[in-house]
């Protein structure tokens, strides 16, 4: 653990001094202030749910964003042979990158709890939906940084880590339009399973499901495992 | 690398840990199997915690720390580590399967909005024959929002329980499946469907859902009777102190009304399960009394709502110790002999009940002792500040004669029945029930429109709890709450300064400044 933490400090330096860390920071606060301040004065209701909605789809572009980086890079640059001849293990390495990823992450949402703070000043905002809201919104980067972070795992351009990503996660998004809302079947069935939109819908309308947590867990470790997976192969080679 | 691991030697250790290892993995799968046909069991539950703990012995037996690392990291050409992926993603998705199945959720909405409230519970719970439920609802156009609000209810449904099946239909999109199951036109409707009894149901609600299925399920109802002639509420009038609303959402409820004319019958019909008498104005005469008394000792159920300055009928009250007032409660507060119930006292039927205001009420209170084997208790009382002043004309103030609050305003009395007959063997003793309220407007229509006050749901309860249906409460709709702010205009200046520029600007330059140092 105490290694993963070390390469977690050093993602978070490395974040910290990245203009496009900012940069992507700077982007989501600025489509999420924008769709604040545009549903609160259109709808002049004290609720983030409008707002919550429209911002988890920049989720998409800011989670290739910040993971592209994280392993494709030190595979192009060849620092990756001295992270592996260190005497950490791959899945340190793995779970480092991953909490230094989630970490920036998350001080980009302490950024935005402005939004809370400006409804509580304004009125008397209904908690509940808020607080699982924000969860939900944590939940969705979490599994959407750790698929970023199998792409970042699997090649040594970060474009096509980006791209890859985003495919992965346009997939997961969009999946259940395949299946419908109503049909029947296995099939479909599976399908609105795999959706990650329904899930978030569920916290940004207030309810938290065991069953959403196990959804987004059980993506969090496969896709983590996969990571360790991808950094082995690299080694063995 | 791989070459090393294949050639090194099992031993004793090893091969117990591995035997161990796929007997755990086989009886937890068997176990996890179990939980997916039906609802857990114990014996399930032993099965997977054994299997589990039965691998967890073999890895640490069988597992050294390098080998392992090297199998997983697939050094023999990735075969090993595929297969581990796969039986990981099988796992997984097991995991969420079972999680499927057995789940807790939490709404966090002030109203529960996305809860299915407690008598939908109790309803569903109880079902003993299977019920299928359809939704016909374009999902696509203008009212395709209808549609998803109609399907969120219905998932809710069958996720209480598996003897609800919910299936939702496009009559637009799929009228082939629309048509085999007998349905034409465009949707908008919900079908509710039991051993071939069929209800529609027009409006996305949960109470409508959940009578609908009451309405299946229990194909004989109960009948109310509201006696007539005397002056009482009718409930076939439509102004405000009519009983039109109670009369509509009582069988919305599942119950049939009728009027009830004494001069005509030489007894209360059998299939009364409740008589209502509404606030008579003029007496009942000494011999439809009779008739009710004797209703009232076969096990009867009565509720009687007498409004002050109107006659009393004795006859019924007395044996069950029950004490009417002749006089007007008066709350100094609200003026006129209006009187607030603040606090309900503690029984079934004002189970979460608030506020009720009964306009113009009189004390009903239980006798100091009542007779032998009656039970009679107070429901609804005044604040302390409020007095019955026996000066019912006014004007109102208190003097010595005038009895000091709290006033009870509404009483409930039971009775086991004494059963002569020997070979009876009822294990469900038969008891009358009463149920006195000073005030008769409180169950008016001026009442079930006053959406913030208790009293029709007072009414409601107390219907329920004599007809013996405690599990059809009436199930208030719910809609979300409009958490509306006002926006003056410098405020929203300042907000999209803030939001849009200032902090989303002032991340950009910090960027650019650690830029700037770095170079």
């Amino acid at each position: 653990m105490k290694n993963a933490i070390i390469i977690m400090q050093r993602e978070l330096r490395s974040y910290f001094t990245s203009t496009i860390a900012y940069t992507v920071a700077a982007f989501f606060l600025f489509i999420c202030g924008y769709l604040f301040f545009s549903v609160l004065a259109a709808t002049q209701e004290a609720s983030l749910r409008y707002m919550l909605h429209n911002a988890a789809v920049t989720m998409l572009l800011i989670a290739p964003a910040l993971t592209m980086r994280l392993v494709a890079e030190e595979r192009r640059s060849g620092t990756i042979e001295l992270l592996m001849t260190a005497p950490v293990t791959d899945t340190q390495v793995v779970i480092g990158k991953y909490l230094g990823s989630l970490v920036f992450f998350l001080s980009m949402l302490v950024l935005s709890l402005q939004y809370p703070i400006i409804l509580m000043r304004l009125g008397s905002p209904e908690m509940g939906p808020m607080f699982t809201g924000f969860l939900g919104m944590f939940l969705l980067g979490a599994a959407f940084l750790a698929i970023g972070l199998v792409a970042s795992s699997l090649t040594k351009n970060q474009i096509v880590a980006a791209i890859g990503a985003f495919a992965v996660m346009l997939l997961l998004w969009i999946v259940q339009w395949a299946a419908g809302p109503t049909a029947t079947g296995w099939l479909p069935e599976v399908l609105r399973q795999l959706s990650v939109l329904g899930r978030f819908d569920n916290f940004v309308k207030g309810v938290v499901d065991t069953r959403d947590l196990v959804f987004f867990a059980s993506l969090i470790g496969f896709c983590l495992f996969l990571s360790v997976r991808a950094l082995a192969a690299v080694k063995a080679r | 690398m791989s070459s090393r691991i294949h050639h090194t030697e099992l031993t004793r250790r090893d091969q117990i840990g591995i035997a161990l290892g796929w007997a755990g993995l086989a009886l937890l799968v068997v176990g996890l199997l179990g939980l997916v046909g039906n609802a857990a069991v114990l014996v399930t539950w032993v099965k997977i915690a054994l299997g589990l703990g039965i691998v967890a012995t073999g890895a640490y037996l069988s597992i050294r720390k390098n080998a392992a690392m090297a199998w997983l990291s697939g050094a023999k050409g990735g075969a090993n580590a595929t297969a581990f992926t796969l039986i990981l993603l099988a796992i997984l998705g097991l995991l969420n399967y079972v999680s499927g199945r057995h789940y807790k959720t939490w709404d966090l909405t002030k109203q529960r909005l996305y809860s299915l409230s407690p008598q939908t519970k109790e309803v569903v719970k109880n079902l003993k024959e299977e019920v299928q439920i359809t939704g016909f609802y374009s999902l696509a156009g203008r009212g395709a929002s209808e549609g998803y609000r109609a399907n969120d209810l219905l998932r809710q449904y069958k996720d209480l329980s598996p003897k609800v099946k919910v299936e939702m239909i496009d009559p637009v999109a799929n009228p082939g499946k629309a048509t085999t199951k007998g349905f034409t036109g465009y949707g908008n409707v919900i079908w509710v469907e039991c051993g071939g009894r069929k209800e529609q149901v027009y409006t996305v609600g949960e109470q409508e859902v959940s009578s609908a299925i009451l309405k299946v399920t229990r194909p004989q109802k109960k009948k109310v009777y509201f006696l007539f002639g005397h002056g009482e509420l009718d409930i076939e009038q439509y102004e405000s102190n009519g009983l039109s609303d109670a009369k509509a959402v009582l069988e919305k409820l599942n119950y049939e009304t009728s009027k009830l004319i004494l001069q005509t019958v030489k007894e209360v019909p059998k299939d009364a399960a409740v008589v209502v008498i509404a606030g008579p104005k003029n007496g009942i005469p000494a011999n439809e009394q009779a008739i009710l008394a004797k209703y009232l000792e076969n096990a009867g159920k009565l509720m009687l709502l007498i409004d002050p300055k109107t006659p009393v009928p004795t006859r019924l009250l007395q044996p069950y110790g029950i004490e009417v007032g002749n006089n007007v409660v008066f709350d100094p507060r609200l003026g006129d002999g209006r009187a607030l119930v603040e606090r309900f006292e503690p029984h079934n039927i004002t189970k979460d009940l608030q506020i009720a205001l009964f306009p113009l009420a009189r004390s009903v209170s239980p006798a100091a002792t009542p007779p032998a084997g009656v039970n009679v208790t107070s429901l609804a009382k005044t604040p302390d500040l409020a007095w019955a002043d026996t000066k019912v004309d006014g004007p109102f103030k208190r003097d010595a004669d005038d009895m000091g609050g709290p006033i009870s305003l509404a009483v409930v009395a039971t009775k086991e029945k004494v059963t002569s007959t020997p070979n009876q063997t009822n294990d469900t003793k038969e008891s009358t029930r009463l149920v006195v309220v000073g005030n008769s407007s409180f169950a008016s229509n001026a009442a079930f429109q006053a959406m913030n006050l208790s009293d029709a749901a007072f009414f409601l309860n107390a219907v329920n709890w004599l007809a013996e249906e405690e599990a059809l409460v009436n199930i208030p709709p719910k809609t979300p709450e409009r958490n509306t702010v006002t926006l003056l205009p410098n405020q929203a200046r300042w907000i999209a300064l803030t939001t849009i520029l200032i902090i989303p600007v002032g991340v950009l330059l910090f960027g650019v400044g650690v830029w700037w140092r770095r170079r």
